[in-house]
């Protein structure tokens, strides 16, 4: 059997009769799933960005309320919506640089993996533009308020505070608390980076075997 | 440029000038019946939301080839992921006989049934390059779909070819 009856017998195929798309069904399945990436979509801009966007405006009025005084909370204040403005810009990126549904094979494996690498660089570095800045600021906040608002207390009175067991208690407490949360994020980073490598791995192999001039 | 019709216009349009297109790529990457009918919907959809963007700067035939082709590779990875530690098996004789036309013979639908069963047995890749020049389409045109350059087409479609016919003759052989 040769090269040509297969290509016979393939161009020979014709789908069934009647089985054209229902039109309606379609685009009532494709509103559904639009909805509902929306939706997932604006989840997590809100969970992400959103915080940050109610947060700048209070740190502001705080900041304001305190005057020169408080000038500390400023950098608080910019360092919170410098995060929010990371968050911000990536999503408007990550818009910008998709690919249309009718893009090349070749565009699409491409835009796919420059679109993994960015996430996989985003993650490694979320340390970087995430935690310290968030970290910074809250520590930022809280000297700063302490001070202004316990500035005037008695010689001695924060040594004893700070030797008092309640208190030490307390510091642990605070310090073991978000290092646990902080572990499982960072385990559920690296989980998110291995498979993240795993598509580009892929990928790769992919436009590696479109690209290959050898035989 | 002519006026391009709406989108339910060019949708029912692409459906019918075009469904042989989806047909064979649907039957080159789905599994099973079910996995078929998944796919189905799945490109359907996906030429749906295409319509949007359409702009008719290259050829209705181009352009669905290519929204099915991504949407099929896609489709295939994210399916293998979720089933890497299932053994699933191809259902052939089921996808076939689903979609199966009265003007397949006996004698085509066996080879047409070799013929996918080999095509499952290539990379991604390879089952589309092979898919696009059993349907006959030229060099020029598989480059303007995969974006790859006529000669790197050209050196594709000799690996693609020369790894069906092994597989063609692996399959006669274990028939005979």
């Amino acid at each position: 059997m040769s090269w040509n009856d297969w290509e016979a017998a393939w161009r020979r195929q014709e789908p069934p009769v009647g089985a054209t798309a229902d039109v309606e069904s379609i685009k009532q399945s494709f509103e559904a799933k639009r909805r509902k990436f929306a939706r997932t979509v604006l989840m997590r801009n809100v969970a992400e960005g959103g915080t940050g966007i109610v947060l700048t405006p209070v740190m502001v009025l705080i900041t304001c309320h305190y005057g020169k005084e408080g000038w500390p909370l400023a950098i608080s204040t910019a360092l919170l919506f410098g995060v929010t403005c990371v968050f911000i810009v990536d999503l408007i990126r990550s818009v910008c640089r998709r690919v249309g549904p009718g893009a090349s094979m070749l565009a699409k494996i491409e835009a796919d993996i420059a679109e993994l690498r960015h996430q996989r660089s985003f993650i490694n570095t979320w340390w970087a533009w995430y935690l310290l800045p968030g970290v910074a600021a809250i520590g930022i906040s809280f000297v700063t308020l302490g001070r202004l608002n316990y500035g005037t207390a008695p010689p001695g009175y924060l040594t004893n505070l700070l030797t008092t067991p309640i208190t030490l208690a307390w510091i642990i407490v605070l310090i073991a608390v978000p290092s646990y949360f902080l572990h499982g994020v960072w385990r559920d980073l690296q989980k998110a980076i291995k498979n993240i490598q795993l598509r580009i791995d892929e990928l790769e192999a992919l436009r590696q075997y479109l690209l290959t001039d050898e035989g | 440029m002519s006026q391009l019709p709406g989108r339910e216009s060019l949708f029912k349009k692409w459906n019918e000038e075009h469904r042989g297109i989806l047909l064979r790529v649907t039957r080159s990457f789905a599994r099973s019946v079910s996995e078929a009918r998944d796919l189905a919907h799945e490109l359907q959809l996906q030429l749906w939301k295409s319509t949007g963007s359409y702009k008719g700067a290259s050829q209705s035939s181009t352009w669905v080839y290519r929204v099915c082709l991504n949407t099929a590779i896609t489709w295939h990875r994210s399916v293998a992921r979720r089933e890497e530690k299932i053994d699933s098996s191809v259902d052939l004789k089921e996808i076939l006989a689903d979609g199966a036309s009265p003007a397949e013979t006996a004698a085509e639908h066996e080879v047409l049934e070799r013929l996918y069963s080999c095509i499952h047995e290539m990379r991604e890749i390879d089952r589309a390059l092979i898919l696009l020049l059993l349907d006959g389409l030229a060099y020029r045109e598989i480059a303007e779909i995969t974006g790859m350059s006529e000669n790197q087409v050209g050196v594709g479609l000799t690996r693609a070819r020369k790894r069906l016919a092994d597989l063609m003759k692996g399959v006669t052989h274990e028939l005979e």
